[in-house]
């Protein structure tokens, strides 16, 4: 008898399709894996499964009874338990308090000592030490997903739901949650673990269900198939195009960083007296957990956030502390992290947004006017150049998708061409071809000459792209490799901070 | 500079007056915390504190009870923000907006029906006397100070235990601070967050119109157009200089109660200054104290956000 | 503004939701139903009152476009909200709420008071100066909420909602003061030289005000759509972190624009003094900000929409006051309508939609 059913689930957003008549099933105590690519609608079948969105058609079965959820209420009674991709935790509060939430009657008191003992419990009990009295957001993305998981089986959860649990982690800790998913299915709890991570599907998984553009393709045994097979069902396409770099032809330091450093928003030192330079026609990519400084290097890179000390040079040209238009004007370009918040205008149109850093210069605005038909002409080759869909240059940017709103970026960036480009996430959110495309077109630039850092914590996308690549922990570069030298084993244990004890050969 | 100011009892009478005139502010101040700390921001606490005061000078001046009066105001205040409420929890508009809407709202309102019935006349009720608190009003220099107040004012300085009581050692409290925070979290977690921001909105609105009653039945004992003159605008400043604690938003309805007590008083003695001019210190507080005093806060991260599950 | 100042931001911007192509019946049904609701309910509440919608209903439209004089009358009150609005449209499209009308209206009815009242000059001299002061005391009015937004991120929502209230204090000083009429709660008359003309066309007595309106709208119109400075507005106003990141300056484009519209709200007090009370009167502002305010949104921040808007919500106004002249019902009903129709559009969605953030 089958722990949980999905039968013929469907989900509509508007005009999206996320899920298109979805049937599967979970056995007790195994761990069941839903494969796909971004946009495959994976996140969304388990949320409905948690009561966060309702199926337009399809039912739920439970222990073979058939169950309605309506809220994650209804979950968390029926012993469904999720840990979510973005952490569903308050920052500002406590472990404790985060545990309490929901747990009792809405009327009674709280107090810390009631629930302390508790969180303490339940942690034994699984095995995954954590602390009660801390504070969410002093502790690392690790162990905050170490409370989302003891808190949704503290509830009685006898179903885990694990969406993207590895996105954050380094490959060392990766490990430890195998093992911790490995205790519970061995005292019977089953796990649906969603990923697009082909080597721990294979590793984890009893069975593995993948999804693509919503359908169900196919669920099978670990024994019964291979990384190859599930990549072909993941993507649907006979061959597989990997993207592929080829061999530098390295010119001289451009870009070239010394003793950074940066706060962050609370006032701690983010970034801790960073150097690297990057050349001509080369990749730096830069690896680590997010949240290690990333985001404030970036900033402080490309003038949104002065550093407090250290310098910024390109082609010899002191710019640290400047403000983004300066430094656009002195060939730095930036693709940032989030589109939707720092790269996109939603009510402008696609030819507005293109020219947003350049709107005052020649031939785009002169003498404080704009010049339409020279907006209009730019507009309608960077379309063409691009690719860029719907193919209209009047369109409201915000209605484009994740895809082309980021050709819409790199669009614009990349038409100044740069000297420089500090390139954060650039595919994050993206489905394979609109992630192809980018990757690809990054390496043109590199082609062109541009010194580019590329910021990513996706290790493969680094390593598949960088010539070098820098490993950040805590505001340092732990180390600088060339590409060729980084393994993920090396690469792992750095990105956690862990020296390794000697260099193989 | 008259003399009147050397002597202690002006201050003793000015600190009576402040507590005096603090309750209303404060009411309302308490009312915006609680909703602020899930998330909602009700700049239509102006409209609302408005229309408590003229529900609650009805209602006295209909039924000859100050209790009837002090229940229409709340009511009055809950309506009101439940409207807003259902506009912005259920609908999803803009917060500000849907406040100034409900500001023009309640001043067309409550001065139509006020004027329509009374015309030119203007009426009065005195339905508050102060309760002087046996043994504690007698004690020297500062019992008739402190406990020579009506029974409204008292009750606004003990909602202020209340409101540190509900939002930092309930559960409901918890969840009022979480939903401000992290929506999202709080309905993974199986409440309701609607729920949640509806029930701050509501019990803002009950407080704001208690503020309102406090105001016209407890303080002035009329109503006239735009009674409330700003304070529930400065009542949303005093939440942010209070940082959305209680206790220091008491404190600071106590600072602008007694700022605008002095400039009465001014004004009574004669003081050099004209008395449009000194009517204009309690808004230039405000003011002040919102530049350079509030500086940089970390407010509750889902201020004024609309949470939809869906989206 | 960096990542460093993105926590003290107290609610988001203004939000400017473009119109789409599909939905424009739709985009005329709903308004219509919400104005039809309002009138339903205010109907309702007129009722428990003991008052007859229907003499409250037909005195107003009588009284807002039933003559040549009510279109005159209408017209004439156009030119205080929409100047009001337009600054106001202008600043919110720039991501900054300015609630600031009123007072920035008072402000400059005083300053233009003042000048001309105190000078005694030829018209050619006067009435610029006039122009000036009013501008001048606008502006200046503006310039503290600027100032602070600018300089402490300061929110300016709080800071121009308690700011209305000083200008308006000041000028009752005025008024009661030393320029005081003696008798009625107004000063003594400006100087007939400072006196704005009014035309005459075809039988519609026009106020000279509506010709500053006419080239607010159009400048605003080609600011916002034809130039660089345009182009800022806008692109702050849909993301001032995209924009920051374009190398944008915001502080000084919303600095700038702040002022511009204190500017508009301070002419907008001098045109109505000079054209029309020629003094300084108390009540002078029959909530012109707030209705401003109003017309701004209902009008999608575009100048002609927000014209137009302005226009309605003068017929209104206009429509009231001559209710209450002739049907003795309080003028203030005119706000309950305005309030009800808003809520009406907000509940439907028309207007203040939270944009959605996806993918």
């Amino acid at each position: 008898m089958p722990h949980v059913e999905l039968l013929g689930i469907t989900k509509r957003f508007g005009s999206l399709l996320a899920n298109n008549n979805v049937t599967l099933d979970v056995r007790p105590g195994e761990v069941h894996s839903i494969l796909g690519e971004n946009g495959a609608g994976k996140t969304t079948l388990m949320n409905i499964l948690y009561g966060l969105y309702r199926p337009n058609s399809g039912r739920i079965l439970l222990d073979g009874r058939p169950v309605s959820i309506a809220s994650p209420h209804d979950a968390i009674s029926l012993g469904i338990g999720m840990v979510h991709q973005h952490f569903m935790l308050v920052p500002t509060l406590t472990v404790a308090e985060n545990f309490a939430i929901g747990q009792t009657s809405i009327f009674r008191r709280w107090s810390a000592r009631e629930f302390e003992p508790k969180v303490l419990r339940a942690a034994e009990d699984i095995g995954l030490p954590i602390d009660p009295k801390a504070f969410v957001s002093d502790l690392s993305v690790g162990q905050q997903q170490r409370v989302e998981i003891v808190r949704a089986l503290g509830r009685g959860a006898r179903l885990l739901i694990l969406d993207e649990p590895t996105a954050v982690l380094t490959p060392q800790e990766a490990r430890e949650l195998m093992g911790a998913l490995r205790r519970l299915t061995s005292r019977g709890t089953s796990i649906v673990f969603i990923s697009h991570k082909l080597k721990e599907v294979m590793e984890i998984s009893d069975r593995i269900s993948v999804l693509r553009l919503g359908a169900h393709v196919r669920t099978v045994g670990v024994k019964d198939t291979n990384e190859r097979e599930l990549a072909l069902m993941m993507v649907g396409r006979q061959e597989l195009e990997t993207v592929r770099r080829e061999a530098a032809s390295v010119g001289p330091p451009v870009f070239m960083v010394r003793d950074l450093r940066v706060r962050d928003e609370r006032g701690q030192e983010a970034v801790r007296g960073l150097s690297f330079d990057v050349h001509e026609g080369e990749i730096l990519g830069v690896a680590g957990v997010a949240g290690n400084g990333q985001t404030e290097l970036t900033e402080a890179l490309v003038g949104l956030r002065s550093p407090v000390a250290g310098s910024v040079t390109v082609d010899g040209r002191e710019l640290a502390g400047f403000r983004a238009g300066r430094m656009i004007r002195a060939g730095i370009g930036h693709v940032p992290e989030d589109r939707q918040v720092w790269g996109l205008f939603p009510d402008l149109s696609v030819a507005e947004n293109l020219i947003a850093d350049r709107h005052a210069e020649a031939p785009f605005g002169r003498n404080g006017f704009l010049q339409p038909r020279a907006i209009q002409s730019h507009a309608d080759q960077m379309i063409q150049d691009f690719d860029i869909r719907p193919a209209g240059r009047s369109f409201r940017v915000g209605a484009l998708s994740g895809g082309n709103k980021q050709k819409v970026v790199v669009a614009r960036i990349f038409a100044r061409r740069p000297r420089v480009l500090v390139i954060n996430q650039p595919t994050r959110g993206l489905d394979v071809g609109a992630t192809e495309y980018i990757r690809r077109r990054i390496l043109g630039e590199r082609s062109r000459g541009s010194a580019i850092l590329l910021i990513s914590a996706d290790l493969d996308e680094v390593l598949a792209l960088s010539d070098r690549v820098a490993i950040m922990y805590e505001g340092h570069f732990m180390a600088i490799l060339p590409v060729e030298q980084a393994s993920t084993e090396r690469v792992g244990l750095l990105m956690a901070g862990v020296v390794p004890a000697a260099a193989p050969g | 500079m008259p003399s009147v100011l050397l002597e202690y009892t002006f201050y003793l009478a000015l600190l009576a007056a402040a507590i005096r005139i603090a309750a209303p502010l404060l009411f309302a101040a308490l009312g915006e915390t609680i909703a602020e700390w899930a998330g909602v921001v009700n700049i239509g606490l102006e409209g609302t504190m408005l229309m408590g005061a003229w529900a609650a000078f009805m209602g006295t001046y209909y039924s000859g009870s100050g209790l009837v009066g002090v229940a229409a105001g709340m009511a009055a205040g809950i309506l009101l923000t439940a409207i807003l409420g259902y506009v912005c929890i259920s609908r999803g508009a803009n917060q500000v907006i849907a406040g100034i809407v409900i500001n023009i709202f309640a001043a067309g309102t409550t001065s139509l029906i006020f004027r329509q019935t009374f015309r030119l006349t203007l009426p009065s009720v005195s339905s508050f006397a102060p309760v002087p608190i046996p043994l504690l009003s007698d004690l020297p220099v500062l019992g008739p100070v402190l406990f020579r107040h009506t029974l409204l004012v008292y009750a606004a300085f003990l909602v202020v235990p209340v409101c540190t009581f509900i939002i930092y050692r309930t559960h409901f409290g918890l969840c009022l601070r979480a939903a401000g925070e992290h929506p999202a979290a709080v309905d993974a977690a199986g409440i309701n967050v609607v729920g949640i921001r509806y029930a701050a909105t509501l019990l803002c609105g009950a407080l704001a119109g208690l503020g309102g009653a406090a105001l016209s039945i407890g303080q002035l004992n009329q109503f006239t157009d735009n009674l409330t003159a700003g304070r529930g605008f400065i009542a949303l400043a005093i939440v942010l200089l209070g940082r959305w604690d209680p206790f220091k938003v008491m404190l600071g309805a106590l600072l602008f109660a007694g700022a605008d007590g002095l400039q009465l008083r001014l004004q009574v003695i004669g003081f050099a200054i004209p008395r449009e001019v000194l009517g204009m210190i309690p808004y230039l507080l405000a003011i002040f104290a919102m530049a350079f005093v509030v500086g940089r806060l970390h407010m509750p991260a889902a201020m004024a956000k609309p949470y939809l599950r869906e989206s | 503004m960096s990542g460093e100042q993105r926590e003290t931001i107290l609610v988001s911007q203004p939000v400017v939701v473009a119109p789409g192509g599909g939905r424009r019946l739709r985009g005329l049904l709903v308004p219509a139903a919400a104005v039809l609701g309002a009138l339903a309910v205010n109907a309702v509440l007129l009722l428990a009152l003991g008052v007859s919608p229907f003499t409250a209903y037909t005195s107003m439209v009588a009284g807002a476009i039933g003559s040549g004089q009510s279109v005159s009358d209408t017209l004439s009150k156009t030119v205080p909200i929409a100047l009001i609005a337009l600054g106001v449209g202008l600043t919110f499209r720039c991501g900054l709420w300015n609630a600031g009308g009123e007072g920035q209206f008072y402000a400059g009815a005083t300053g233009a008071a003042l000048a001309g009242i105190l000078i005694d000059a030829p018209p050619v001299i006067l009435i610029p100066l006039e122009v000036l002061a009013g501008v001048a005391a606008g502006c200046l009015t503006a310039l503290v909420p600027a100032a602070l937004k600018a300089r402490y991120n300061t929110n300016e929502i709080l800071v121009t909602l308690m700011l209305n209230f000083v200008p308006h204090l000041f000028a009752l000083y005025i008024i009661q003061g030393p320029l005081s009429h003696g008798y009625a709660a107004k000063t003594v008359d400006i100087h007939a030289a400072g006196q704005l003309p009014w035309l005459v066309l075809g039988g519609l007595r026009l106020h000279a005000g509506l010709l500053f309106v006419a080239a607010a709208t159009l400048g605003l119109s080609v600011l916002i759509e034809r130039t660089t400075f345009g182009y800022r507005i806008r692109a702050i106003g849909s993301n001032v972190f995209a924009a920051e990141g374009a190398g944008i300056r915001v502080v000084r484009t919303q600095f700038v624009v702040f002022l511009i519209a204190g500017g508009l709200g301070g002419l907008s007090g001098m045109i109505q003094v000079a054209a029309l009370h020629h003094n300084l009167l108390e009540g002078m502002s029959a909530g012109f900000g707030f209705t401003a305010i109003v017309a701004a949104l209902l009008g999608r921040l575009q100048p002609f929409g927000v014209l137009a808007a302005s226009l309605g919500f003068a017929a209104l106004v206009v429509g009231g006051d001559s209710m209450q002249r002739t049907a003795r019902i309080e003028n203030s009903m005119v706000f309950v309508i305005e309030g009800l129709i808003l809520l009406f559009l907000l509940g439907g969605r028309i207007i203040g939609r939270e944009s959605a953030r996806t993918s």
